[in-house]
């Protein structure tokens, strides 16, 4: 953690003291004395370090000569004149301990996900495969057989490994039994990634044989939590959905392909799930290793083309091909506009709050032009002036960037705990010296900017001008006036564009989040429920979950259930490829893919999705009866355009070889995330294809949570082999889907808050200076009987009119701007103008309020008692 | 022959007051004590610093010990020429003092 300030200066001084150690050494002595008189603790650390600093400054003294000294000088001085002033210097410290904290927070979060590694040897040569259809592309999983054709490109790729989507185990041993992630991994998938096993072995060849793939490997993290460590672990077998199994190894702790894997089977496929005939089966994620000097986008046209020779018609109709894709980059997918716009913003923070703390300096520095003057008449040169000026802002600077370095320590370490998708590809983000060292140039770069236009002010001291002038009249320089004058316009127009900024980006994402999803989320509890490996086929698994529906349906407050095997924004589990039966003309050999939901007659219903056309799933849709299907619109107007898709029929492997008739259209949903489209959806009734894994649907008319005790009793009672789990309602699930969009607001709505608090601070700094500046010419004025209300009226004017100017610059500014925030903003119609206004009309009040009080203060004054103060 | 300065004659002073026992600390109090002067903490090693520099003291390390964390002491001793240096600053101030009436202390 961070050392005491004590522990810092006892380093630094056995550093600078050199072959003078001893004087460390008493010091060291006194402490202990002071230790054994019993003085406070803290008292004690307050000692220590003033002891220790007024040492230091003799150290850095005695080896840095001549020239030192005038800088050590001077940066006395300026700490002097910090601590004189303890309130101002704490606000403006504090105001660079923000900007600082929250430029090297969002910086960190950048480095983590950008620019550390991943944990695996080479890592920028590995990329995940998929199958690409349409454009722009959409992506499916890879068949079997498209992995093994991976594998058959050698020029392009020197390694593959896929796991199989979505597959859980239960765990079987003392309690209740446990649901564990566990894919099918092929052994190439070790190899790709090229790290060893933390103990045993990883999965291998020898074991992708059916019927002796009855070993697993676990996951570092699972092993430790589970296993507490144990190295003996390996060798022991595990009860996984009623098989033993062997623990062969543990792997490396930075292995995560797919990131939630607990364990790792081995994939042991029959050799007929390589045949064309099951191509339709996409239930493979790939990574592959690419061969040195291959690009990901050359790789994905080789492939192509090998997929175009192989499947012309399915190439040709249907734009088909593969897609290969950084695993980096996947896996920081959509973050990067939402880090790039934070980055700008909290540039943006930085700036206004290196102007705020440049118009004190700045005002500071007014008040010292007499003594400027003084010294450049005496025959000081500017330099030291210069230097001066320059150690003020950079001590600030320093001061404000240690505290805004605690600050982003502990913002990253709260947002690491918040587990985002998307955050920190290499590891979870940290203050690490990288962020450190980052922070340090933007603390030097603060420093220049806040110093630069008191360093010039300073250094135009003309040598007893200010004595002079000082006597005359009291309205600051000109020059000052114009430095000031541009300040606000800068600080109004700065403002004005991360307010537009910020505004736009929340507007956007708070759309995203309360927009019509599609279904109705209000009133649904969902967990899902899962048959163990012994319950058989089709009718056994109907029978359960027809018990189960009947029971559900029967507690009080339900008004519908349902069941489905995936839910809105749960992703593509399961995409299969179908056929159109009596295609159109143009459509001959094209296999569309669609994401496949299997769904129990009333589930649609139950969530609120909408049936556009036709009828729904009924209990008669299945085999034996009629084979049916219900598709939303973004299928339909996919295949069959705007003519309606009612009574065509289609053919998948899925239902297996009789043809199924599309009886309904129902609304989009969309499958990955609130502001992406609907991927196609192909329901399927799950009376045909119950699945072992599926998730049910409770809709309410009271609040859902309180049915979660009554629906796990019913589960126990209906069957207590079916372990629930994932409990939730289904608002709470769209809510942490949106966790991401909903951080972005937060935190923009967080700058935004500084920034108008930023704002404001500098505009009254400023225009308060300004009237305090002026308050001998007001007084000269009322004494000589000038309107009061005409003086205020003046002032806030002027402060209007350069507030105005601000607002206009700003308005440029975010105008040239908004085709960059187009890119890093959900989808939306513009800039809405209507926030810009609101901004505008607010910065102008801050502005009126800020020349409005002092001016009034002054107008009150007495005007003799201004005139005799000033001389 | 070096002419010292108030500090330095008060150091010097106090080093001869400690005899064997003078390092940074003692005769940090020994002032305190003597002149009631609470000097500061890097007034008095740059002094040191600069007498040594001149001459007109040694410093000779002793052994470490835990309680200073491990470091030496720096024993102090007035070299002949610092002697000649103090007596001749107490000279002036006798001198340019004689005759006058300062009025009781």
């Amino acid at each position: 953690m961070i050392p005491w300030p004590s522990e810092l200066v006892r380093r630094a001084l056995s550093r600078l003291l050199g072959d003078r150690v001893d004087a460390l050494g008493d010091l060291e002595e006194e402490l202990g004395r002071r230790r054994a008189a019993g003085r406070g603790p803290l008292a004690t650390e307050w000692w220590y370090l003033r002891e220790g600093l007024s040492l230091a400054w003799s150290a850095i003294l005695w080896t840095g000569g001549d020239g030192m000294r005038g800088w050590v000088l001077e940066a006395r001085w300026a700490a002097r004149g910090m601590v004189r002033r303890p309130g101002g210097s704490v606000a403006l410290a504090l105001t660079v301990a923000m900007a600082v904290g929250a430029t090297s927070t969002v910086y960190a979060l950048v480095h983590a996900t950008f620019l550390r590694a991943l944990p695996y040897p080479d890592e920028d040569r590995l990329v995940r495969v998929f199958g690409a259809y349409g454009d722009p592309p959409g992506r499916t999983a890879l068949a079997p057989l498209g992995w093994r054709q991976l594998g058959e490109q050698p020029e392009v790729i020197s390694d593959v490994g896929v796991w199989s989507i979505g597959e859980t185990v239960h765990l079987l041993g003392e309690g209740e039994p446990r649901r564990l992630n566990a894919p099918r991994a092929s052994a190439g998938l070790f190899e790709v990634t090229g790290l060893p096993p933390a103990r045993g072995r990883l999965l291998d060849e020898g074991d992708e044989v059916p019927g002796q793939d009855d070993v697993v490997v676990l996951s570092h993290a699972f092993w430790r939590e589970s296993f507490g460590g144990d190295p003996a672990a390996v060798g022991r077998r595990v009860l996984l959905d009623g098989r033993s199994y062997e623990v062969v190894g543990v792997a490396d702790p930075g292995f995560d392909l797919p990131r939630e894997a607990d364990l790792w089977r081995p994939l042991a496929l029959e050799p007929v799930w390589f045949t064309p005939e099951r191509r339709g089966w996409e239930f493979l994620d790939a990574v592959a290793r690419l061969r040195v000097g291959v690009t990901p986008e050359t790789a994905a046209r080789i492939l192509s083309a090998e997929f175009a020779r192989r499947e012309p018609d399915r190439a040709e109709r249907l734009g088909q091909g593969m897609l290969a894709a950084p695993l980096r980059a996947e896996r920081v997918a959509g973050t990067g506009p939402a880090l790039t716009a934070l980055m700008v913003a909290v540039s943006l923070i930085l700036l206004m709050a290196c102007v705020n703390v440049t118009t004190v300096l700045l005002a500071r520095a007014e008040a010292r032009s007499r003594e400027h003057s003084l010294r450049r008449a005496l025959g000081s040169g500017s330099r030291p002036l210069v230097r001066g000026a320059f150690l003020e802002a950079g001590l600030l600077a320093v001061v404000g960037g240690s505290a805004g370095l605690v600050v982003a320590t502990l913002a990253v370490r709260w947002v690491a705990g918040l587990g985002l998708d998307g955050i920190g590809a290499g590891g979870a983000p940290e203050v690490d010296p990288g962020v450190a060292l980052f922070t340090a140039a933007v603390v030097g770069l603060a420093a220049l900017l806040m110093g630069v236009a008191p360093a010039l002010r300073s250094a135009k001291s003309p040598p007893g001008d200010a004595l002079r002038r000082g006597g005359e009249r009291g309205g600051g320089t000109r020059s000052g006036t114009r430095a000031r004058a541009a300040l606000v316009v800068l600080q109004v127009a700065l403002a004005l564009v991360l307010l537009v900024g910020v505004g736009t980006a929340a507007g956007r994402f708070m759309a995203l989040v309360s927009g019509d999803p599609g279904f109705r989320p209000r009133g649904v509890l969902t967990f899902a429920v899962e048959l163990p490996a012994s319950v058989g086929e089709r009718d056994e698994r109907v029978a359960i979950h027809d018990a189960i529906v009947d029971r559900l349906a029967a507690l009080p407050g339900v008004t519908a259930v349902g069941m489905t095997n995936a839910l809105p924004l749960e992703g593509t589990v399961w995409s299969a490829s179908f056929d159109l039966v009596e295609p159109d003309a143009g459509q001959e050999g094209v296999q569309p893919g669609a994401n496949i939901r299997s769904v129990r007659p009333g589930t649609l219903e139950a969530l609120g999705i909408p049936l556009l056309e036709g009828r729904a799933l009924q209990a008669g849709d299945r085999s034996g009866g009629t084979r049916a299907v219900v598709v939303d619109r973004a299928l339909a107007r996919r295949y069959w355009g705007e003519a309606s898709p009612l009574g065509r029929q289609v053919q998948t492997g899925v239902l297996g070889a009789e043809a199924a008739t599309v009886v309904g259209v129902v609304g989009d949903v969309p499958d990955e995330a609130l502001h992406l489209p609907s991927s196609g959806h192909l329901y399927l009734s799950a009376l045909d294809r119950p699945l072992r894994r599926m998730r049910v649907v409770l809709r309410t008319s009271g609040d859902p949570a309180t049915l979660a005790g009554p629906a796990r009793a019913v589960m126990r009672d209906v069957d207590a082999r079916v372990p629930v789990f994932e409990m939730a309602t289904l608002e709470d699930r769209i809510a942490d889907s949106t966790a991401g969009p909903r951080l972005g607001v937060v935190l923009f709505g967080f700058f935004g808050a500084m920034a108008l608090v930023l704002a404001a601070l500098g505009l009254y700094g400023v225009l308060a200076h300004s009237v305090s500046l002026r308050r001998r010419e007001f007084g000269t004025r009322l004494a000589l009987g000038a309107d009061p209300s005409a003086l205020v009226r003046s002032v806030v004017r002027d402060a209007l009119v350069l507030c105005g100017l601000g607002v206009l610059a700003g308005g440029v500014a975010v105008v040239l701007m908004a085709t960059g925030l187009e890119r890093w903003l959900p989808s939306g119609s513009g800039v809405p103008v209507g926030w810009g206004l609101a901004a505008a009309f607010g910065l102008a009040a801050t502005a009126l309020v800020s020349s409005l009080v002092p001016s009034l203060r002054a107008s009150r004054t007495n005007p003799a008692e201004t005139l005799r103060e000033g001389g | 022959m070096s002419t010292i300065g108030e500090l330095e004659t008060l150091i010097l002073l106090a080093i001869l007051r400690l005899g064997e026992g003078a390092y940074g600390v003692s005769v940090r109090d020994e002032i305190a004590r003597g002149a009631d002067r609470r000097l500061t903490r890097g007034a008095i090693y740059t002094a040191l610093r600069r007498l040594e520099a001149k001459g007109l003291v040694v410093g000779e390390l002793g052994e470490p010990t835990a309680e200073r964390g491990g470091r030496a002491k720096r024993f102090l001793t007035v070299t002949p020429d610092g002697l000649t240096a103090v007596r001749a600053a107490a000279r002036a101030v006798e001198r340019m003092s004689a005759g006058l009436d300062l009025g009781e202390a």
